[in-house]
């Protein structure tokens, strides 16, 4: 039970840098546009280039 | 071509397997990689200065551009891809939602007018953005209530945990951890209470300092006493080391009513934006003829730089820039903003126009007598403001009855407390503070904004966006609905309705043909209908041998052929009522066909007519349109009471006649022509792609294109007023219940506040339900 004195106020401390962490995201505007990133990924340019596709068809 | 091949030239193709639509506007000046003229003075300094803004280090400019034309996520995502490959450009940020896109560059690699060209060389549009105020305040209000409420939530998960031993009363805990618990509790609650409560508090202070004009207490005064209270009491027994401290009870409340605060926050905020709306309509640059009349050289300029007295020239397609008198070169413009005409309208020489209509057929020469401010436009702007300002409340009414009976509660509770000092001055306090905290007009409070939001939830997917929270409330008591035609009733778009031959050596394939091949590239309504009729039927055009010359005011002509209107062509006008119009095609030896053109109705008419009619609610045209058009389509679709030829000031009229008369009205509308009759209206919705600052003026917007979601929404506004009275008795009965048992003393403020959460809980539930319909 004395461990208690020990990790309440490391349990403060988390709070605390969950709410630094969480002002942080806010202010950089983390929640200003929630459907965009993920969607961004989908559209995320790593697909391997083709070289010919003007040459086959423009649908 | 021109967009395909800057596509490719990129490497971007895999654009074409993304996309969802397919885009128009393919233009010549696309392919070549000069700036065009008409973008160029946008680095002009007085243009640049409003829209760009400094940015971080090495001079480097910020500008936030305002895109158009987008339709999916794949047309963002090559617009980010495109810009990001400018030499010069430093980071693009697109907002999907906004479809806003922010640009740092450098502007001595790029320039802002090659950011929009490049955004049009690949086939949308941009246009800068000043940012205005309002929305960057709405956009830190927003931010700064949920990080009020990231704290609040934080706060309460944290100490509901340290409260664990005694919700379950395990008598393991020893006093010194009790003590330990109590005050890292009190720690966590500091800050929600100072920072997450902070404006609870302000506005109760207000309400407070207010009263001697107002008379009414607001909501906040209750919940800021209350938490106070609580706060100060769970202080005291901390310190005494008696009794209970109330954080979880604080941090939980003050958490719940945070939450439903910024849900209505958001639905408020939704599909504002209207003051970037009268920026959109008109250009922001102008073909100014400096030496009028000894040359007619252009220059462009930006429009700011205008004065009254200068000359401008407008090309076929361009907006009017301002109001001023034709001085050369008879034209056609569509007035169909400013007055809902939907046809456009003839100008001579000494003609006014005004800023925002559009010029059709020729290039024409202007006067300037009016810029910016004091155009009609910025009038009927500053008409809809004023409308804006005088909406009746009728949420004032309920915060009125909020009003007495929080100031009743504060009397109960201080009452109660008074009479328990009396009978017994230990219970006093927690009977002051049980009081509060059972009574708090939560599931009151709560009991509106929860159904709306679902409501509101529920007809944003059928495709109605309420800006607005009265508009369901508002739909129950609608007595009359006023229709705009153009634009509302009718998609204000003519279709080839009928060909009639003339001459049976022709086909109607030949006829069509030939006309549309005469109406090539002009921008009249009529022309571009029938040039989609041809494409309808896969029809080629046929190769004129000879020029074809714009007769203005009768028709075209191409050697022996003709095309136009009835006189000049030397046919007999075919009488049909409510057409849009009618074209007539002949050569040397006479008529060959006449086109007969009709305005399409828009989808779900019927079924919106339909509803208004078994609730009883009196339907009314009123349209800027000709008198004869307007009677022929309200007898067409069933509607009693109409006018024609309204100006947008006869609309407003006609409903505040309405008003007067004790009709409760409900308007739809679509264009700037009718954002005043929107904004006076008791409830008003703007029909989809309407003009921006009608979408302004008006309670809701309608996405969709069809008007059945209206006659849906009716529905939905039925059940819930339905559920809003349900939640509203709940909350009454449980506070009938809670109050005097508090008072008597036999709920002890934990209690109580499990019953408040619980009778928020039921009502936030219970208003979950309209989501499903």
């Amino acid at each position: 039970m004395e461990s208690l004195f020990l990790l309440i106020p490391i349990s403060l401390l988390l709070i605390g840098l969950l709410a630094w962490i969480f002002y942080w995201s806010v202010k950089a505007g983390q929640f200003d546009d929630l459907e965009g990133p993920g969607e961004a990924i989908l559209m995320d340019d790593d697909t391997p280039k083709s070289k010919n596709v003007s040459e086959h068809s423009h649908k | 071509m021109a967009i395909a091949q800057t596509i490719h030239g990129e490497g971007l193709e895999v654009f074409y397997a993304r996309r969802a639509q397919s885009s128009d506007k393919p233009a010549a000046y696309l392919a070549s990689n000069e700036i065009p003229e008409s973008l160029v003075p946008y680095d002009d300094p007085s243009l640049l200065g409003r829209y760009t803004r400094p940015s971080g280090e090495e001079g480097n400019l910020e500008t936030t551009l305002r895109l158009e034309k987008i339709r999916c996520a794949a047309c963002v995502w090559l617009c980010e891809q495109h810009l990001r490959r400018i030499p010069g450009v430093k980071d693009v940020q697109i907002n999907y939602v906004s479809q806003k896109v922010k640009v740092d560059f450098s502007p001595e690699q790029t320039s802002l007018a090659r950011l929009l060209f490049e955004v049009e060389r690949i086939g949308y549009e941009a246009w800068p953005f000043e940012p205005s105020l309002s929305i960057e305040k709405s956009k830190k209000e927003r931010r700064q209530l949920l990080t009020r409420l990231g704290v609040a939530m934080l706060g309460m998960m944290q100490i509901m945990m340290y409260a664990w031993p005694s919700y379950i009363g395990d008598s393991d805990i020893t006093a010194e951890y009790d003590l330990l618990l109590g005050w890292t509790s009190w720690v966590l609650t500091v800050p929600v209470m100072v920072y997450s409560a902070g404006p609870i508090f302000q506005a109760a202070w207000r309400s407070v300092a207010s009263f001697r004009q107002t008379h009414m207490l607001g909501m906040d005064v209750p919940i800021a006493l209350a938490l106070a209270l609580a706060f100060f009491a769970g202080t005291v027994n901390l310190a005494t080391g008696s009794g209970q401290g109330y954080f979880d009870s604080i941090t939980m409340f003050v958490a719940f009513i945070l939450a439903a605060r910024y849900v209505e926050l958001l639905a408020r905020q939704d599909a504002q934006g209207g003051a970037e709306a009268l920026a959109k309509q008109l250009p922001a640059t102008c073909e100014r003829v400096p030496n009028y009349p000894s040359s007619q050289q252009v220059e462009i300029v930006p429009v700011v730089n205008c004065n009254p007295g200068e000359v401008l020239r407008i090309s076929p397609g361009d907006i009017v820039p301002a109001d001023g008198v034709l001085i050369e070169y008879e034209s056609a413009l569509d007035e169909s903003l400013l007055t809902g005409e939907s046809k456009p309208i003839d100008k001579k020489i000494g003609d006014r126009v005004y800023a925002g209509t559009h010029n059709i057929l020729n290039p024409l020469l202007m006067r300037i007598d009016a810029v910016g401010q004091s155009t009609r436009i910025a009038g009927i702007a500053s008409l809809l403001d004023q409308a804006l300002q005088a909406k009746p409340l009728m949420v004032s009414l309920a915060e009125k009855w909020a009003g007495y009976f929080v100031g009743f509660l504060l009397l109960s509770a201080f009452l109660s407390s008074a009479i328990w000092m009396y009978v017994d001055s230990s219970r006093a306090w927690t009977v002051l503070v049980s009081v509060l905290v059972a009574s708090c007009p939560c599931a009151l409070s709560l009991a509106v904004p929860t159904a709306m939001a679902a409501a509101q939830g529920a007809v944003t997917k059928l495709g109605l966006l309420i800006v607005r929270g009265h508009v369901l409330e508002g739909l129950v008591k609608a007595t009359d609905l006023v229709l705009d035609k153009t634009g509302t009733l009718t998609m204000g778009q003519p279709e080839l309705k009928e060909v009639v031959i003339a001459r049976s050596e022709f086909s109607r394939a030949d006829a069509l043909s030939l006309a549309a091949s005469m109406e090539a590239g002009q921008k009249h309504p009529l022309a571009l209908s029938l040039l989609r009729a041809a494409e309808a039927d896969n029809l080629s055009l046929a190769t004129l041998s000879n020029p074809i010359t714009n007769q203005l005011g009768r028709g075209l002509s191409s050697g022996v052929y003709r095309l136009g209107s009835a006189t000049w062509v030397g046919a007999q006008k075919i009488a049909q009522e409510g057409q849009y119009g009618q074209v007539h095609l002949a050569d040397d030896k006479g008529l060959i066909a006449s086109f007969i053109f009709l305005d399409t109705p828009r989808a779900g008419l019927e079924t919106l007519l339909a509803a208004a009619k078994s609730r009883k609610i009196a339907v009314h045209l009123v349209s800027g349109d000709d008198p004869a058009t307007v009677a022929w389509w309200a007898h067409e679709v069933g509607i009693n009471s109409f006018q024609g030829a309204c100006s947008p000031e006869d609309k407003y009229h006609y409903i505040e006649r309405l008003q007067k008369e004790g009709h409760f009205v409900w308007a739809i509308g679509d264009g700037i022509n009718d954002a005043p009759l929107l904004a006076r209206a008791d409830i008003s919705i703007a029909v989809g792609a309407g003009a921006p600052l009608a979408t302004a003026g008006a309670d809701a917007i309608l996405t969709a294109s069809s008007l059945a979601p209206l006659a849906k929404s009716l529905l939905l506004a039925d059940k819930t007023q339905l559920i809003i009275k349900e939640n509203l008795i709940w909350a009454l009965v449980y506070n009938l219940l809670a109050i005097p048992a508090a008072m008597m003393g036999w709920v002890n403020p934990w209690v109580a506040g499990i019953g408040m959460s619980l009778s928020s809980l039921a009502v936030t539930l219970n208003a979950w339900r309209l989501r499903k319909a």
